[in-house]
C-alpha cells in the first residue's frame, strides 16, 4: 500500500528543458478493481539532446482509498496498490491506449 | 536433376486490417469496401524489398553452407536502387563469396519465377552448383486505392542445385506479352492500372490457361496429375472462375493468402510455392504460374528429400509472428506517403562515404567481426588489436560472422527524443552468445518487450535514408525472441 | 621517479560566468566575462600570464579551432595558447595542461579557460556531430545522450535487483537535492526547487530517465589561474588552495568490445578515482573527501559515480541517498552549487565551473546557507562519451 499525493491539475511544473502539467484524473475498472491514472502533457525544449514533447499517462495503481487525507500544502492523498503484474500492465496499457489515442507514454509508478 | 534444395519465406510482423484502411480512406473511394476484408502484411518502417528478400534468404539457408553458393538472383519491382546492384547488397548481407554471379531481375511481377527459372537453368547447365533466388516486393497503391487494399509485403527464397533436391524441376513454359494491366514509369512510385474487367477477361482469363495448357502439352501431362496448382491472380472472383473453367479440383488450388498477407507482387507465386512445399509430400507434383507481362509456368516434383528439410520459420512461422498496426496514418508515414515532421534532429545531414563503406563492407553489410586467434575472444566491430586486456595481440585475427548468432540484452532504453518514425527509439547493448557485444537498435518490438537478459536474434534492416542524395543505408538490428534455440 | 601533482600547484584565482541561455552573448563575450573575474580574483595583470590552455569541444558551432580564438579575443600578447578537447573532460584538461606546465617548472603563471556557446545551433540539444567517429555513425543506433545513459539505469536496476519504483525515488532525490542547492546560486541557470513527487510524476525522456533526470544545454565559461605555491603565498595573504590530484582515465575498448563490463557502472570513474586518491594520498575517500562536484548529466550517472568513487558500496548507493549522505547538510555534499542539473552543460566550461565551486567552498566565501562545513578536500569529476566508451577526469583540490 502506497500513499499517492495528487498533483494540482493544470499547474505547470517548469524545468530547464521544458515543463509538464496534468490535465485530467481518470479511473477505470479492471477485473473488479479501480485503476487510477492521470493524463499529462509535456513540452521539452532544450534538454541535452533534442526537441520533443509528449502526451503521457501515469498510473499510480489500484485505488484503496480515495482522497481521504491531505498533505501540508493542501494536496489530496489517496492510498493505492501498485500494479506490478506484467499481465495486468499489458491489459491496462491496451485499454488506456484505446481510450486515449495519442497518449503514447504509459508508465506504472 | 536440378531443383529446389531449400526454401524460405518472410512475412513482416505488422498486419494492417483492411477495415482500418477503409475507415481512414473509404470516404474518397467507397467501393473499396468490397475489398475490406481480412488484413495485409506491411513492412515495418525499417524494412523494404531488399531487407525482406534477405530475411527470406536467411530462412532458406538455415543449416546450409553459404560458401557453396555460386550465384544470387534477386527479383523485385520495388528495388531501392536503380543502379547499384541490389543483389550485390544482399550478397554482402549474406556474407557470400566474392566470386559469385549475381543479377537483379525486375520490370514485371513474373520476375520472381523468371529468376527461379534462370537459376534452375544455371545449375542445370552445370555452370553453377548452387544458386540462391530471393524475391520480394513492397508495392504502393495511392491512398484510398483498390491497390492499397490488395497489395501486401513479403518475400520468398529458394536455394537451387543439383544434389539433395527436395523438388525436382521438370519443365517450364513461358509467355511474354506486353499486356499492360498495370505499370509504373521510371519516375513514379504508385502503381497505375487499367480497367478491372479488361484485366480479368483479357488478362488472367486468357494467359493463365494458355500458360498452363502450354506446360501440360510440353510435359505430356494432365491437370489432374498435379497435387497442387499454384497460380497468381489478384482477383478472388476470377480465381474461382478459372478454377471452374479449367475444371480444377478446388481442394488442389493453393490459397493465395489474400486475407492474411495480400498480393506480394514479384514474391507472390514464389511465396505460394513455399507454402505449398511446407505441406508437400514425396511424389507430389506442383504446378506454379506467375502473371505479369506474361507468365512463367513451372512444374516441380517433390522428392523423398523433403522430409529432411529443416523446419524454418517459413510462411507459417512468420504468419504466426504478428502484431496489429492499428493506425492507418502510421502505415502511410512508414511508406513515405505523408510528409511528417520528425524534428530538426531528423534533418541532420549524414554524408555517406563510399570509400569507408567499401573498406568496412564485411563489417557493415555482413556483420562480420573478428576473433582473436590467440585468446579466442570474438569482437565486433573487427579489431586489429585484441580488446581482451589479458591478451592485446595485434593482427592475429580471423573473420567471425555474427549475423547468425543469438544474443542477450545487456542494457536497453526507449528514447523519446531521438528522431524516429516509430517512437520511442529502442536500442541498447547486446551480448552475443559465444562472446562479443555491440550497441544496436531493437526492432519489431515495444519497450515492454525489452528486459535485461532477454534473448534476441539479428535482422538486416534499413538503417538510414539520405533524402538529399537518395541513398538507402542498411545495417543489422536485434529482434527479441521468445526462446533461444 | 615521478611523484604526481600533489601540492606542486596552487590555484591563484578563478572566475565563472552566469550560465544559461546567453542569447545576448557570443562565445567571445563569455570568455571576457570569465577572464575578468579570474584576473581580479588572482590579483595579477594580464601580461603576467605566460601560457594558456583553452578548452572547447564543439568548435563547429562555437569559436572555431585552435588556441587562436582565446588569444585574439583577450588580446593575449603573443603567448603560447593550446587548445584542449577531450569530450566532457575538456575543461579539466585545460586546467591539467596549465598545472603540469607550472609543476614542470616551465612557467610560473598559467591560465586555463573553458567556454562553450551551444545556443546558436537553432534547435534544442547538442548539435549532431560525428563525435564518435565515422564508423560509429554508420553502425551505431540513432541515439541521444539521455538514451545512451538511460541504459546504465536498466542494467543497474537489473543487476542489483532494484525495484524500478525504489530506483526512481532514489534518482528523484538526487535531482531534488541538486535543485535545492541551485536555487540558492545566482550563477546557476535554473534556480527553482523541485519536489521529489514532481520529479517522479514527470514524463519519460528515455526510459527510465524522465524530464528531471536529464541536464540541459546552456552557454557558459569558467577560468582558473595557477601558479606555484610559493608565488601564491607571496601574492596572497591566506593559505592557498592546492592541487592534490589530477587524474584522467580513458576507456580501453574493453568495456564495449570484450565481455567483462556489466553495463552497470563506469569503469573509467573507478580507475580515475583510484589514480586520484593515490596521487592525493587518500586512503578512505568516504571519510576524507569533504565535498564533490560530479558529472550529473543524468541522475543515474551521479548514482553510479557514488559507487565508482568507492564512497558508497557497490549496489548500495540508494541507502546513502535515502539517508541524505550527499545532501548539502550531509556527510559529503554533492553538487553544492546545483551541478549540471542547474547550470546546464557547456562542455568546455563545466570542469572549470566545478573547480570554481570547490575552490570558493574551500576559501569559505559563500553565504552561510550555501556553505559546506569544514571543507578540506574537494573532488571534481567529469565524464564524457558514453557509458561504455568514455573519458573520465577526477581532480582533487584542497587546503
Amino acid at each position: 500500500m502506497d500513499k499517492y499525493i495528487h498533483p494540482e491539475l493544470n499547474k505547470r511544473v517548469e524545468f530547464f528543458g521544458g515543463s509538464y502539467l496534468f490535465v485530467e484524473e481518470g479511473r477505470l475498472n479492471y477485473q473488479g478493481k479501480e485503476v487510477f491514472y492521470l493524463l499529462g502533457m509535456a513540452g521539452v525544449e532544450s534538454s541535452c539532446c533534442g526537441t520533443g514533447g509528449c502526451a503521457f499517462i501515469k498510473v499510480p495503481g489500484y485505488v484503496l482509498s480515495w482522497k481521504k487525507a491531505w498533505s501540508e500544502s493542501g494536496q489530496s492523498i489517496s492510498e493505492v496498490e501498485r500494479i506490478v503484474s506484467e499481465e495486468s500492465q499489458t491489459a491496462i496499457r491496451k485499454i488506456l491506449q484505446e481510450k486515449h489515442p495519442g497518449f503514447q507514454q504509459i508508465e506504472f509508478l | 536433376m536440378p531443383g529446389i534444395v531449400s526454401f524460405g519465406a518472410y512475412v513482416p510482423r505488422y498486419r494492417l486490417k483492411r477495415m482500418t484502411i477503409f475507415q481512414a480512406m473509404g470516404w474518397i473511394n467507397p467501393t473499396t469496401i468490397m475489398l475490406a476484408q481480412g488484413e495485409k502484411a506491411v513492412a515495418n518502417s525499417d524494412e523494404d524489398s531488399l531487407t525482406m528478400a534477405t530475411a527470406a534468404c536467411i530462412d532458406c539457408l538455415d543449416g546450409f553452407d553459404r560458401t557453396m553458393i555460386d550465384g544470387l538472383f534477386f527479383a523485385s519491382t520495388t528495388m531501392p536502387y536503380l543502379e547499384r546492384q541490389n543483389a550485390g547488397i544482399i550478397a554482402g548481407a549474406l556474407n557470400l563469396r566474392d566470386d559469385v554471379r549475381s543479377a537483379d531481375f525486375s520490370g514485371a511481377l513474373k520476375s520472381g519465377t523468371s529468376a527461379l527459372l534462370s537459376a534452375l537453368e544455371g545449375v542445370g547447365s552445370k555452370n553453377a552448383n548452387q544458386i540462391l533466388v530471393g524475391a520480394a516486393d513492397c508495392r504502393l497503391g495511392k491512398m484510398g486505392s483498390p491497390q492499397e487494399m490488395i497489395f501486401g509485403d513479403g518475400g520468398a527464397a529458394f536455394l537451387v542445385g543439383n544434389q539433395e533436391v527436395i523438388a525436382e524441376f521438370k519443365g517450364s513454359y513461358s509467355l511474354t506479352c506486353d499486356f499492360v494491366d498495370h505499370y509504373r514509369g521510371s519516375k513514379t512510385i504508385f502503381d497505375r492500372q487499367w480497367e478491372d474487367r479488361w484485366i480479368r477477361d483479357l488478362g488472367f482469363d486468357e494467359f493463365i490457361p494458355k500458360a498452363i495448357n502450354g506446360l501440360l502439352k510440353q510435359c505430356n501431362l494432365k491437370l489432374i496429375d498435379f497435387s497442387r496448382v499454384i497460380f497468381q491472380c489478384s482477383y478472388d472472383s476470377e480465381r474461382k472462375n478459372l478454377v471452374k473453367r479449367l475444371k480444377l479440383d478446388p481442394e488442389k488450388i493453393q490459397d493465395p493468402m489474400h486475407g492474411s498477407i495480400g498480393e506480394t507482387g514479384t514474391a507472390h507465386s514464389p511465396l505460394m510455392l513455399v507454402r505449398a512445399l511446407e505441406e508437400a509430400k514425396p511424389g507430389d507434383k506442383l504446378l506454379v504460374v506467375s502473371f505479369g507481362s506474361g507468365c512463367d509456368a513451372l512444374y516441380f516434383e517433390v522428392t523423398d528429400q523433403i522430409s529432411k528439410k529443416k523446419k524454418g520459420m517459413g510462411v507459417q512461422g512468420y504468419l504466426a509472428n504478428r502484431a496489429d498496426l492499428p493506425s492507418y496514418p502510421k502505415y502511410a508515414v512508414f511508406r513515405g506517403m505523408l510528409p511528417v515532421d520528425i524534428g530538426l534532429r531528423g534533418e541532420a545531414d549524414f554524408l555517406t562515404r563510399w570509400s569507408l563503406i567499401w573498406r568496412k563492407r564485411k563489417a557493415v553489410l555482413g556483420l562480420v567481426g573478428s576473433r582473436c586467434k590467440k585468446c579466442g575472444a570474438p569482437q565486433y566491430p573487427p579489431q586489429r588489436v585484441c580488446a581482451n586486456p589479458a591478451c592485446g595481440a595485434v593482427d592475429e585475427t580471423e573473420d567471425y560472422p555474427f549475423a547468425g548468432k543469438k544474443g542477450r540484452i545487456l542494457s536497453y532504453t526507449g528514447d523519446m527524443l531521438a528522431a524516429s518514425y516509430d517512437p520511442p527509439e529502442l536500442y541498447g547493448y547486446v551480448e552475443f552468445d559465444g562472446g562479443g557485444r555491440f550497441m544496436c537498435n531493437f526492432t519489431d518490438c515495444t519497450l515492454e518487450d525489452l528486459k535485461v537478459g532477454a534473448p534476441v536474434s539479428f535482422s538486416f534492416r534499413k538503417k538510414y535514408y539520405d533524402e538529399k542524395r537518395d541513398i538507402q543505408g542498411y545495417f543489422w538490428k536485434a529482434v527479441p525472441r521468445k526462446e533461444v534455440a | 621517479m615521478a611523484t604526481g601533482i600533489k601540492d606542486k600547484v596552487a590555484v591563484l584565482g578563478m572566475g565563472c560566468t552566469k550560465f544559461g541561455e546567453r542569447w545576448e552573448s557570443a562565445a567571445e563575450d563569455l570568455i571576457i566575462e570569465a577572464f575578468q573575474e579570474v584576473l581580479a580574483d588572482a590579483g595579477i595583470e594580464k601580461k603576467e600570464i605566460q601560457a594558456a590552455w583553452f578548452g572547447t569541444h564543439i568548435d563547429e558551432v562555437n569559436v572555431g579551432k585552435s588556441g587562436v580564438p582565446l588569444a585574439t579575443t583577450l588580446k593575449l600578447p603573443f603567448i603560447p595558447v593550446t587548445r584542449t578537447e577531450n569530450y566532457c573532460a575538456t575543461g579539466t584538461e585545460a586546467f591539467r595542461g596549465a598545472c603540469y606546465a607550472v609543476a614542470a617548472g616551465v612557467y610560473d603563471i598559467c591560465l586555463a579557460l573553458g567556454v562553450e556557446k551551444l545556443k546558436d545551433t537553432g534547435y534544442g540539444g547538442l548539435p549532431a556531430t560525428a563525435a564518435f567517429g565515422q564508423m560509429q555513425a554508420l553502425i551505431g543506433p540513432n541515439a541521444t545522450a539521455p538514451g545512451l545513459f538511460a541504459q546504465l539505469a536498466t542494467s543497474y536496476f537489473a543487476k542489483y535487483g532494484i525495484d524500478p519504483a525504489a530506483g526512481k525515488k532514489a534518482l528523484a532525490h538526487i535531482s531534488a537535492k541538486s535543485h535545492a542547492n541551485g536555487a540558492m546560486n545566482p550563477k546557476a541557470h535554473l534556480r527553482r526547487p523541485v519536489a521529489e513527487d514532481q520529479i517522479i510524476n514527470a514524463p519519460m525522456i528515455a526510459y527510465p530517465l524522465g524530464l528531471f533526470d536529464c541536464c540541459g544545454v546552456s552557454d557558459g565559461a569558467a577560468a582558473a589561474i595557477v601558479t606555484t605555491p610559493e608565488i601564491a603565498r607571496s601574492l596572497k595573504k591566506q593559505d592557498p588552495v592546492l592541487v592534490k590530484a589530477l587524474a584522467i582515465c580513458v576507456s580501453s575498448g574493453e568495456e564495449s568490445l570484450f565481455n567483462t563490463w556489466d553495463g552497470a557502472h563506469l569503469e573509467t570513474t573507478y580507475r580515475a578515482g583510484q589514480m586520484a586518491f593515490q596521487e592525493a594520498g587518500i586512503k578512505n575517500p568516504r571519510e576524507e573527501i569533504s565535498m564533490m562536484e560530479v558529472h550529473d548529466c543524468f541522475s543515474i550517472t551521479e548514482l553510479t559515480v557514488y559507487e565508482d568513487l568507492q564512497i558508497s558500496p557497490r549496489g548500495r548507493a540508494i541507502d546513502d541517498i535515502k539517508d541524505g549522505f550527499f545532501d548539502l547538510k550531509g556527510k559529503i555534499p554533492c553538487q553544492p552549487d546545483g551541478g549540471l542539473k542547474c547550470f546546464g552543460h557547456p562542455i568546455g566550461a563545466s570542469g572549470l565551473r566545478m573547480l570554481y565551486e570547490m575552490y570558493n567552498q574551500l576559501l569559505e566565501r559563500w553565504p552561510e546557507e550555501r556553505k559546506v562545513k569544514n571543507p578540506r578536500l574537494g573532488l571534481t569529476h567529469n565524464l564524457g562519451g558514453i557509458p561504455s566508451t568514455n573519458v573520465c577526469s577526477v581532480a582533487i583540490i584542497g587546503r
